[in-house]
């Protein structure tokens, strides 16, 4: 048996589900959590599937949302519809149990939020509401699992109603859809939901007008000039006019005092102190997860694998002598007889690439669980509320702030939280926009060249990456809009929840599945480019190795000779302009590896100079040799690295969200485009500082 | 019934005044005289939502930089953009009208 379970953004769907299957679905306290489908077994009951759905107002053909949960009904045939109702805003919730009673199916309506009802002043009378809706209601609260047993019983032993198909519509236009009815039963070889077909036909939507022969158009006129409306809103006013009945009769609401929600958000929204307050639990965030969690442990993390002789620790060094996993299976390999090229794979590709991707893992959780808690109290959709006039006049969501906000720590879940912008033009640009904010990667490569341009002034550097970057981004939002995704956007339509205290059990189980798919897609994309950039930078095109000959010495490597330096000295002529005259094969090969991963920028750089630590000498000594153009060409490097495509784990995050190769090239060659028209002005400008002598290096 | 113009903010309505949904005030109460929406998808969105001719709606908070605005009606709140709201023709109720529904 197929069921699916339907309702409104925010009516506790998830939560629902949640129950119902056992399994772990990601919950937020904001509209638009459940984007794709999914299904799962109702607890102890194998032959029972049940299908989430896209929280939907309404099955009109319209949103994204709209059309998947109304193919879902029209041509998946679930044997029952389950329709979660919020208790709480019944008038509204019933309006979409209106339009799925019309489906050829049974429905069950589940009042949610049996719980907090009391607390909102309402009364309800389900049974009085059970009778004129002819559909069986249930009183449940998917938070306390209350009236959760009765649902699965009612399921299991088919003792919910059969849908009467009530008539809701004045006479003359119920009239005219039983006309259109019978005509679709007899047009349609299946003729499934005659009536929801009926109405639709009624409506001129364009599916079933397409579908249907009956011409309509006269009496649909008269009915028009008669009601004062056009069809659409005949049928969404009788509609209301029906749920007004059925409320007035089963419900009464006492007039509450001014709630919490409302006394909280007069101060979190109030003029002077709504962008302190957001700044504060922004910077409280981002020093919790990155401050304190990442310091202590990424540096720690990447010495167990490496080994070191000292960590940093809050900024501070701190001797911590260890051997490493890498160092330590190395010599085992090479002490067993163990070839060199074998020890520098298993050490430096292998166990080099996996504490990459490991020593990100804590400060990614503590991101993760306070951008729960955030979404679960209901504070994210403040912050889009009040910053939505902002961004708007940029083509963009007030809702872009989130993806861009986690974006400052890591790019793939700053994409992955673009999902809850509701316009599709809106959600593609945040998308597209979100890799250009600096990311945790990205800092190395800043502080390294940010030391070189203004030593005693590194943070100012820092400092005005960011502003580039959001000058980037406003900049390219405003071309987006104006050129690619013309047309009108405004349709911010969104719910303010009320607050709620975030559950806690819930805020772990929602961080364990994004660590779990980060480590799973992230991760994997990770590991595999460490291994292949390794691959390319140890071997010739004749697979001869030309690594370190002490694979924990990498000055010993040979990398000049690689595959990825040969590729680099072609490259190396398109980026002339940019790296200030100066043919660099090294400085090109560098910023190719941070196309895969920006960690890798620092130590390739280390590599071809032919130093473990690096000082900007040798092959890399223009970017700091006092003259008037060097910082100029340094910041251009910087520049490149900061605002080209993020890295291959943020590329296939975006993929994921974008949907398409299309869009994705796109948005790569559009961040490509960037950098290089960046990094050449700067690039040329410290050229023209230099005298422009001829091209140095070829 | 004077119809309101098309674009024009009018300020400091009162009480059956006529006007646009976007010219309240927080606290206001008007009634739904007739809406209009260039925009097919957003006009039945609207209409889902239950914004048709004789609803009653209550500006409850309006962002700290003057849109969107969260508005009451139904028994439920929704935020929406100022923009949607000038197309949404309304005359204004007492304030100290008991809360009954104008269907």
């Amino acid at each position: 048996m197929k069921i699916g379970l339907i309702g409104n953004q925010n009516a506790g769907k998830t939560t629902l589900f949640n129950a119902l299957t056992g399994m772990n679905a990601t919950i937020g306290n904001w509209p638009g959590v459940t984007i794709e489908r999914k299904e799962g077994y109702i607890k102890g009951n194998k032959d029972l599937l049940l299908v989430d759905t896209p929280g939907v107002y309404s099955l009109s053909p319209y949103t994204a949302e709209e059309k998947v949960t109304r193919q879902f009904c029209l041509e998946q045939h679930p044997d029952l519809i389950i329709n979660i109702v919020d208790a709480t805003a019944l008038e509204r919730s019933l309006y979409l149990t209106t339009q799925l009673a019309e489906l050829d199916c049974d429905v069950i309506v589940a009042l949610n939020m049996a719980d907090i009802l009391e607390k909102n002043g309402i009364t309800l009378t389900e049974k009085k509401l059970e009778e004129m809706l002819g559909l069986t209601v249930i009183r449940i609260s998917a938070k306390t699992g209350q009236g959760i047993p009765s649902l699965v019983d009612a399921i299991q032993k088919k003792t919910y109603r059969k849908n009467p198909h009530l008539k809701i519509y004045p006479d003359d236009i119920q009239k005219e859809i039983d006309h259109i009815a019978s005509d679709l039963r007899k047009e349609l070889e299946e003729s499934p939901n005659a009536i929801f077909g009926a109405v639709n036909v009624f409506q001129s939507d364009p599916y079933y007008v397409a579908l249907s022969n009956t011409s309509t158009k006269n009496e649909v006129k008269a009915l028009e000039d008669k009601y004062g409306m056009d069809a659409e809103q005949i049928i969404a006013d009788q509609r209301y006019r029906f749920v007004t009945r059925l409320t007035s009769a089963c419900e009464s609401r006492k007039v509450m005092p001014e709630s919490l929600t409302d006394k909280i958000d007069r101060i979190v929204l109030n003029k002077w102190l709504c962008f302190p307050i957001f700044l504060l639990v922004m910077a409280l965030m981002y020093f919790i997860s990155v401050g304190v969690v990442g310091s202590l442990t990424s540096d720690f993390i990447s010495a167990l694998f490496n080994g070191s002789d000292s960590i940093e620790v809050f900024f501070h060094e701190v001797p911590f002598a260890i051997k490493g996993l890498g160092p330590l299976i190395g010599d085992a390999i090479l002490n067993a007889g163990g070839s060199m090229w074998t020890a520098d794979m298993v050490s430096n590709g292998i166990i080099g690439g996996i504490s990459t991707v490991l020593s990100f893992i804590p400060q990614l959780v503590m991101l993760f669980l306070c951008l729960s808690l955030l979404e679960g109290s209901g504070y994210m959709s403040r912050i889009a509320f009040f910053l939505d006039k902002l961004f708007k006049r940029f083509g963009l969501s007030g809702k872009s702030i989130i993806p861009f906000i986690v974006g400052t720590g890591c790019s793939v879940p700053g994409v992955m939280t673009a999902r809850t912008v509701e316009d599709p033009k809106e959600k593609e640009m945040t998308i597209m926009l979100t890799p250009f904010i600096p990311c945790n990667a990205k800092l190395p490569v800043m502080s390294l060249l940010a030391s070189v341009i203004f030593p005693n002034y590194g943070w100012v550097i820092s400092f005005v990456c960011y502003l580039m970057a959001i000058a980037i981004i406003l900049l390219t939002s405003l071309l987006l809009k104006k050129v690619f995704f013309k047309g009108n956007n405004d349709s911010f339509i969104s719910e303010l929840p009320s607050y709620k205290m975030p559950s806690a059990y819930y805020a772990f189980r929602d961080v364990e599945d994004k660590t779990l798919d980060f480590l799973e897609r992230a991760g994997t994309t990770i590991f595999l480019c460490t291994f292949l950039v390794w691959l390319f930078t140890r071997f010739t095109w004749t697979w001869q190795y030309v690594g370190p000959s002490d694979y924990t010495d990498m000055s010993t490597a040979d990398i000049g000779s690689s595959m990825l330096a040969s590729v680099g000295k072609v490259l190396a002529y398109l980026f002339i302009p940019a790296w200030g005259g100066h043919y660099s094969w090294g400085l090109t090969v560098s910023a190719l590896q941070g196309l895969i991963a920006k960690e890798q920028v620092v130590s390739s750089l280390a590599v071809i100079a032919g130093d473990n630590v690096l000082a900007l000498n040798g092959p890399f000594g223009f970017l700091a040799d006092g003259s008037a153009g060097a910082p100029w060409i340094a910041f251009s490097f910087l520049a490149f690295n900061l605002f080209s495509i993020p890295c291959v784990s943020a590329v296939s995050a975006m993929r994921r969200e974008l949907g398409s190769i299309k869009k994705l090239c796109f948005a790569m060659g559009m961040e490509l485009a960037w950098a290089y028209l960046i990094s050449s002005v700067f690039g040329i400008v410290g050229w023209g500082l230099n005298g422009f002598v001829g091209v140095m290096g070829l | 019934m004077s119809e309101p113009d098309e674009t024009k903010h009018r300020q400091n309505l009162k009480p059956g005044d006529y006007g646009h949904l976007s010219d309240l005030k927080k606290g206001q109460r008007a009634i739904v005289l007739d809406f209009h929406n260039n925009n097919a998808a957003l006009r039945r969105h609207l209409l889902d939502m239950g914004i048709t001719k004789g609803v009653v709606i209550e500006v409850k908070k309006i962002a700290p930089f003057g849109d969107p605005v969260d508005i009451s009606l139904r028994g439920y709140e929704l935020a929406m953009r100022v923009e949607e709201m000038k197309g949404i023709d309304i005359q204004v109720l007492p304030e100290n009208e008991a809360k009954t529904k104008h269907v």
